[in-house]
This record gives C-alpha cells, sequence and structure tokens, in this order.
C-alpha cells in the first residue's frame, strides 16, 4: 500500500523552555503512514482523547484530505496554541516521530513490534490529574497526567516534548527487547530508563528551532547546562527530573533504583555526544555539527538494541551491544567505540576494557549451508538450528530453549566517502531460563528463575557473523539480590493479590520469578 | 532522671490503639486511636474488651491527659464507638478526656470552608461509591480479600459515625493541622509537642489520586464500559481493555486510601530532651 503523507504541528520543546528562550511552541512535522483517520487515528497509533474529569471522549480531530491524490494531508488545528486539540496533534507527532527515528533505513531498518500483540499504540493526552506519566504495555498506551503547579497552573506532561519522547521510548524498546519489562536485574530496568532519556535528548537535537537557540546561547556548545541535558525542566519544576551530563559513576549509586542507577550510563554516552560534536565542529558550523552528530549518535544509542541479547541484561552487555554493532558498521571509525571504553571503564561498569572485547565480522562454519529465508520463516528450522548448534550459541546442555522471531533489517550504513552500503541483517535470538538461589526469606521460595540468552546477527548476503553475543547474567546475581530485597522489604512484591501492586511475583516449586518489574519506571511517581 | 516515658502498643489486629506514659508528677496519659478493620479475618472486635479494660487500669481513674484521633479510617476510630454499643464501655464516662485532638479534616464544618478538598472527597466517594454498586449488582463476582478491605477501610457511612462519637468525647476538642498553635490545647507539662501534618489543605493529599475514569450512565465500571464506543479505525479490543484498566477498582480504592492516610496527625513529641518520635500514618 502506497504510504500517504499528512503535516501534523509538534511542540518544539514544553513551553517553559519556549517562553524561556522565546520561540515559537510549533514546527511542522511530516509523517507517514498507511492512512489518516480523524482522531488522529492511525495503523498503529490512535490517540483518545478522554476528558479527564468525565471519562467521555472529545470530538475526533477532523482529518483533512489532500485536494489532489498523493497530495499532503492534515489535521484541523485550533488557533489556541494551549487548546487540547493542539497537545493532541502534538503528542501525536511527536510518537509518531520517535518512532521513525528508531525505524529509518539508517538506524534499525525494520519496522519495530509493539511487545503487544494490537496493532496500535493509545495515546491518552489527558488522562488525568497526576505527576506522572508512563507507558503500559497491559493497556497498550501512553498515558499522560497533569498536576497543578505553583501558581495554580495546570502542567501537562503531554506537552513536553522531552516526556512524550522518553514514554515512546519505553514503548519502543519494549518492542525491541521485551524480556526487560519482567527484568529482575537492576541494570536491566535502568538501561530502559537509560535509553528512554537519551532518545528524548535526540528529540531536543532535531528541532532545529530549539538547537539553534540553545547553540547560540552557549556559543555554540552542549557541555552546560541547557535545554539538552535537562529533561522534562517544566514538569519536574525548578530541578529537572535527571541531569545527563555527569560524572557518576557506579559504586557512587548506593541504591539499586533504576532512575538513579541510569544516570551511570547516561552520563557515559553523554560523553560520547560531546567527543562527536567536538569532532563534527572542526569541519561544520555548530548547528550543522549538532544535525549530523545526532545522527551518527542516533544510530549507535538504537541500533545496539537490535543486538541486545534476550533476557536479562547488565550496562556491560550494552556496552558490548554497542561496540559490536558499531565495530561490523565502521571498523576504522573508533571514535565513538574509544570514548564508550574509557568512560564504561571509568564508572566501574567494567573492571578494565578487556571486558568489552567483541569479535564482529568472523566466518563460522556452522553457518554453512544455512538457508536463511527458511530460517526466518520456519520455526521449525529456527530451533533445529539452536538446538544443533548449542556450543556456538552459548546455550547449556539440557535447558529447554525459546527461539525468538527472526528479523530481517535492511540497514544502510554511510561510508567516510559518503557512499552507502545497504546489508541485508538476520538477527537470530534464542532465549532459556537460568535458575540462581533466592534469599529473600521464608516467605518466597529458594530458588528464582532469570531468563537469559543469546543474539546472532549475520550479514545474509556474505554468511559473515557481525556479532554473537551472550548475556553475562552471573555478574549481577547480587545486583538482584539487592534490587528484589529491597522491594520485599518496601512490601512491593506480592505474591497473592495483583491488584493494585507493582511488581508479581510467581512461585512454584519452591522457584520464584518477578514479573511486570518494569512498571516501576513510571516517571516522576510519588 | 525521673523515670522513663512508656509506649503501650495493643495489637488489635489491623488497626492501631497506642497509649504513651509520660513519667511526670502525677503520670500523665496520651492515647492515640483505638480501632481496627471492621470485619473479614483478623478483624475480631472482640480485641477492644482487653485492650480498654488494660487502659482503664493503667489511668486508675485519673482522667485520660489527651486523646488523638489521627485520621477518618475505620482501623483507628471504631473502637470507642464499639464499645460504647457492644461493651457498655462509655470512653466519655469512664476514660474522662481533657482534651481531644482530631486532624483537621475532621472538623463537621471543615468542608463548608474548603472548597478544592470538597471537590476531591466528592470525587473519592463518588469513585468508592461506584466501587460498592459495582459489586452489589446482581451477579457481580465477590470482590477480593484486598478489594474488600479497602472497601472496609474507606466505608465512609461507617466511618462519620464513629468520627461524630470522638467529637463528643471532651468539649476541648480541637482540630489540629501543621499551622494549629497548641498553647491551650493540651495541659501536658515536661513535654514539647510539635505538629508536622497534615496540611492544612487537604486537597494536597488527592493530587495522585486516580479516580475510576470513566464515569456516565449508571456509573458501574460496566456500564461505562458498554457506554463507551471504540472510535472509527481504533483496536477495539484494546480500547475496551484500557477502558477496564482506567477502572481499576483496586487501585482506585487504594488511591481513595492512601488520601485518607496522608490527613493523619504526625507529630513530634519531646520529653526530657530526648524525641521519641511518634509519627501515625
Amino acid at each position: 500500500m502506497a504510504l500517504q503523507e499528512a503535516a501534523v504541528p509538534m511542540l518544539v520543546a514544553d513551553p517553559t523552555v519556549c517562553r524561556k528562550r522565546q520561540i515559537d511552541c510549533f514546527e511542522d512535522v511530516r509523517i507517514r503512514e498507511q492512512f489518516f483517520l480523524d482522531g488522529p487515528v492511525t495503523r498503529r497509533l490512535a490517540v483518545l482523547d478522554f476528558d479527564e474529569t468525565t471519562g467521555a471522549l472529545h470530538p475526533r480531530i477532523a482529518y483533512l484530505r489532500p485536494a489532489r491524490t498523493g497530495g499532503r494531508g492534515a489535521y484541523a488545528r485550533n488557533p489556541d496554541p494551549a487548546s487540547r486539540e493542539m497537545q493532541a496533534l502534538s503528542v501525536f507527532a511527536t510518537v509518531m516521530k520517535t518512532i521513525t527515528q528508531f525505524e529509518e533505513p539508517e538506524v534499525l531498518g525494520r519496522e519495530v513490534r509493539w511487545a503487544f500483540d494490537a496493532p496500535q499504540l493509545l495515546i491518552i493526552p489527558r488522562a488525568g490529574e497526576w505527576k506522572n506519566a508512563f507507558y503500559q504495555r497491559e493497556s497498550h498506551s501512553l498515558q499522560f497526567f497533569y498536576y497543578i503547579g505553583d501558581d495554580n497552573q495546570r502542567i501537562y506532561s503531554c506537552s513536553s516534548r522531552d516526556i512524550v519522547a522518553h514514554e515512546t521510548a519505553h514503548a519502543l524498546l519494549d518492542g525491541i527487547a521485551p524480556d526487560l519489562y519482567h527484568s529482575a536485574t537492576p541494570q536491566s530496568l535502568a538501561l530502559h530508563e537509560c535509553v528512554a532519556d537519551m532518545v528524548a535528548l535526540m528529540s531536543a537535537f532535531s528541532s532545529r528551532t530549539l538547537a539553534q537557540s540553545v547553540l547560540e546561547d552557549t556559543n555554540g556548545s552542549i557541555s552546560e547546562p541547557s535545554a539538552f541535558s535537562q529533561l522534562a525542566e517544566e514538569f519536574g519544576g525548578k530541578k529537572a527530573l535527571r541531569s545527563l551530563r555527569n560524572d557518576t559513576k557506579l559504586g557512587d549509586v548506593s541504591g539499586t533504583e533504576p532512575h538513579r542507577l541510569s544516570e551511570v550510563l547516561s552520563g557515559a554516552l553523554y560523553a560520547i555526544v560531546e567527543q562527536l560534536f567536538e569532532k563534527a565542529k572542526r569541519s561544520f558550523t555548530p548547528d550543522v555539527a549538532l544535525g549530523g552528530m545526532a545522527s551518527q549518535f542516533r544510530r549507535i544509542l538504537v541500533r545496539a538494541l537490535d543486538y541486545l541479547p534476550p533476557g536479562e541484561i547488565s550496562f556491560a552487555d550494552y556496552g558490548r551491544a554497542i561496540i559490536a554493532s558499531d565495530q561490523a558498521a565502521y571498523p576504522e571509525d573508533t571514535t565513538a567505540r574509544t570514548t564508550l571504553i574509557a568512560e564504561l571503564t571509568k564508572r566501574g561498569i567494567v573492571p578494565k576494557a578487556d571486558a568489552l572485547a567483541v569479535r564482529t565480522n568472523f566466518t563460522a562454519k556452522e553457518l554453512d549451508g544455512v538457508d536463511f529465508e527458511t530460517l526466518t520463516s520456519s520455526d521449525w528450522a529456527a530451533y533445529e538450528f539452536a538446538n544443533r548448534n548449542r556450543g556456538l550459541l552459548g546455550i547449556p546442555k539440557d535447558v529447554r530453549i525459546r527461539v525468538l522471531p527472526r528479523l530481517r533489517p535492511k540497514r544502510i550504513f554511510r561510508q567516510k566517502d559518503k557512499s552507502k552500503t545497504e546489508v541485508h541483517e538476520c538477527l537470530f535470538k534464542v532465549s532459556w531460563d537460568q535458575k540462581e538461589p533466592n534469599k529473600l526469606g521464608s516467605k518466597f521460595a529458594r530458588e528464582r528463575q532469570i531468563t537469559v540468552g543469546t543474539t546472532l546477527a549475520i550479514d545474509a548476503d556474505t554468511r559473515v557473523v557481525r556479532a554473537l553475543l551472550t548475556s553475562d547474567h552471573r555478574s549481577q546475581v547480587e545486583n538482584r539480590d539487592a534490587f528484589l530485597g529491597k522491594l520485599a522489604d518496601s512490601n512491593l512484591l506480592s505474591t497473592e493479590e495483583p491488584v493494585g501492586a507493582e511488581v508479581r511475583v510467581e512461585q512454584m516449586n519452591d522457584v520464584m520469578r518477578v514479573r511486570c518489574t518494569a512498571r516501576m519506571l513510571h516517571l516522576g511517581s510519588e | 532522671m525521673a523515670g522513663r516515658i512508656r509506649v503501650r502498643m495493643y495489637n488489635v489486629r489491623l488497626g492501631d490503639a497506642i497509649l504513651v506514659t509520660i513519667p511526670s508528677s502525677p503520670k500523665q496519659h496520651i492515647l492515640i486511636d483505638v480501632g481496627n478493620k471492621s470485619a473479614g479475618p483478623g478483624a475480631d472486635k472482640s480485641v477492644f474488651e482487653p485492650v480498654l479494660k488494660n487502659i482503664i487500669k493503667v489511668l486508675d481513674g485519673a482522667p485520660l491527659d489527651l486523646y488523638i484521633s489521627t485520621h477518618e479510617h475505620m482501623d483507628h476510630v471504631q473502637g470507642f464507638l464499639y464499645a460504647s454499643e457492644q461493651l457498655g464501655i462509655d470512653a466519655k464516662a469512664v476514660l474522662k478526656p481533657k482534651y481531644v485532638w482530631m486532624t483537621g479534616s475532621a472538623h463537621p464544618r471543615y468542608y463548608d470552608t474548603h472548597d478544592e478538598a470538597d471537590k476531591k472527597l466528592a470525587l473519592a466517594r463518588m469513585a468508592y461509591n461506584q466501587a460498592v454498586r459495582f459489586y452489589a449488582a446482581p451477579g457481580a463476582a465477590p470482590p477480593s480479600q484486598f478489594v474488600r478491605t479497602l472497601l472496609d477501610l474507606n466505608n465512609y457511612i461507617e466511618t462519620d459515625k464513629c468520627v461524630g462519637y470522638l467529637r463528643k468525647l471532651s468539649k476541648k476538642t480541637y482540630y489540629i493541622d501543621r499551622t494549629t498553635k497548641l498553647t491551650g490545647k493540651h495541659a501536658l507539662k515536661s513535654v514539647r509537642i510539635s505538629i508536622w501534618a497534615p496540611e492544612e489543605d487537604t486537597s494536597v493529599y488527592y493530587g495522585t489520586f486516580q479516580p475510576l475514569a470513566v464515569r456516565a450512565g449508571d456509573g458501574s465500571p460496566a456500564a461505562i464500559a458498554a457506554n463507551l464506543l471504540p472510535p472509527q479505525g481504533v483496536d477495539a479490543g484494546a480500547f475496551y481493555n484500557l477502558v477496564q484498566l482506567r477502572n481499576n477498582i483496586g487501585d482506585t480504592l487504594l488511591q481513595i486510601d492512601k488520601a485518607a492516610n496522608n490527613t493523619s496527625i504526625v507529630f513530634c513529641l519531646e520529653w526530657n530532651e530526648e524525641a521519641p518520635l511518634l509519627r501515625r500514618r
């Protein structure tokens, strides 16, 4: 089906930032989709504008079809920029743009499937009064709340582009790495938070209006506190929710609270952002350099997510995934990798650089004779392949395995000479369950079950293995003990009633597993 | 040092009853709440009898110096009315409280003068009533233990009866919030009390209140879901699922419960240069 295009207004930044910087609140974005309906409603998104007090649905925003076939459509606009209609359109545009930034050929090169078994993500711009915003897998939704500020004004989370991009990233990452939703490893949950924060940062970079304003103020620098490094300024009050630019080390974070923990990885990634920007500025003006760097950084950040092994993830696992995906694509440009290795080592995420070493672009005899089309389409063939190659894939003997749907991205890699290479990858992911001692006391089972796995990334044209990554679950046992112990002490691990409990525990035959830990990631929840 | 302060925390199952004895001369006593949940397992009302008898014994005929009702929840307010009606123990006559402190929003005219709090309370009670009607509907499944507990704790009709009884325990009944000046509101010697909470305007405690999101028709969640239709092009199954989740009764009752808990009197009692912190929620 041919794609249609519509122009939709999107808030540049949250209203506080716009007022402070005296910049226009809205900029138009072009969205391409299979169809547009009143709402807005598309194949993959539906905005549901519930009234925050009565619960009734407000009238849908009319879609104005293009005058001629192939033209650009639009949604009816309310002249009041603070109206609920403009909020709804902005949320829709921001979510859609964030999705596009994940899926474009130079990034994932494929469509992300939602973690739930349905086509549409539902968006509620005004879900009610609560200082919160969240992605909820169970209801297939992004829900944005408002609260009453000091001056008695309503502060809407849906008006903050940072927050909308952040929550959308949670939904996208849940589709890419669904096991993280049930993770018992605090670093897995912190990874969710870190990626969401960095995606919000990319959202800020992608606004030329905001970018130019900030760069003018900072004399072309992104290394001081500004709209780029502080998220959700309005919704978070005077102090923004999390500062991305920091020197936090793993040892500094005494607790295991995922938001705080995420700052360690965010700080490491922001260092890459700065490094790439400084390098780009040697050849370009700051605003051009920022745009180019943003694209490069987005590729680094998001592509690696496809290389993550299934199951529980550590920061080091993500570090290896970044290095593998970058090294496979750009073996000679080491800037990002060198910075990342230095940062992860400096911050105590790995004891030394060797821990991040990965093998890329090698041949494996196990792939001889494999028909990738059959491997992709046939579950039987995929299980056969995994069973036969347990050694290659790091699967222990006698464990039962799950082979995930194979992914076939078509990725474009831009080379130094501006030429582009298209690589047809086959991503093969297999997971299994491990048991480990559970030290939560007599109320809980003596063992707990965690999910781990391996991702094998293959160039389907050349049969070269681009990466082979297995989760390093053993390094995180103590962190899981501490994290789950804290939840148990706070009565947040429910073994009985799932109603009202954030984290659910399932126990059978003296084995326990946790579910829905990612619900704890609600932004700014009290 | 003249003796030690003594805190008796009685086991009344789900609820509390706390007696603080200050070793002044003569001894002085502060009693905090006497209540437990009104129904269900672990809510045996007979627990009140030995507790009250012990309190009477400790007082030994002396009047109670201060009674504090922390907040309006059944597990904190139910005991005296029950004792009066079922055990023939009239707390006013037997304990003779000199002063009574109740949380500010327990004042009989509090909501006449606090519009925002009044709106929030009305919303919470509407949601509570929706939940009650939902389970009372013909053919409805019985509530889980968790939901039943929350329904009991937040039964505002029963709570109002108990609070009405407590208001009459003493002619010197005061309604306390963080801004209240305590001079003349107690006669305790050698102690210093400071009030840390609640805020004067309790509407702030409903900030996280996520009401049953959709109300129309007769107000029951089932009717609400039936009254809303998914817009054109929206995945119908997901739409109805979302509406139901937004009407999650357990979560809604938890929000109501939390708001009431947050209206609790929180105070610091300092005695003999020590500060045993008594914090009630």
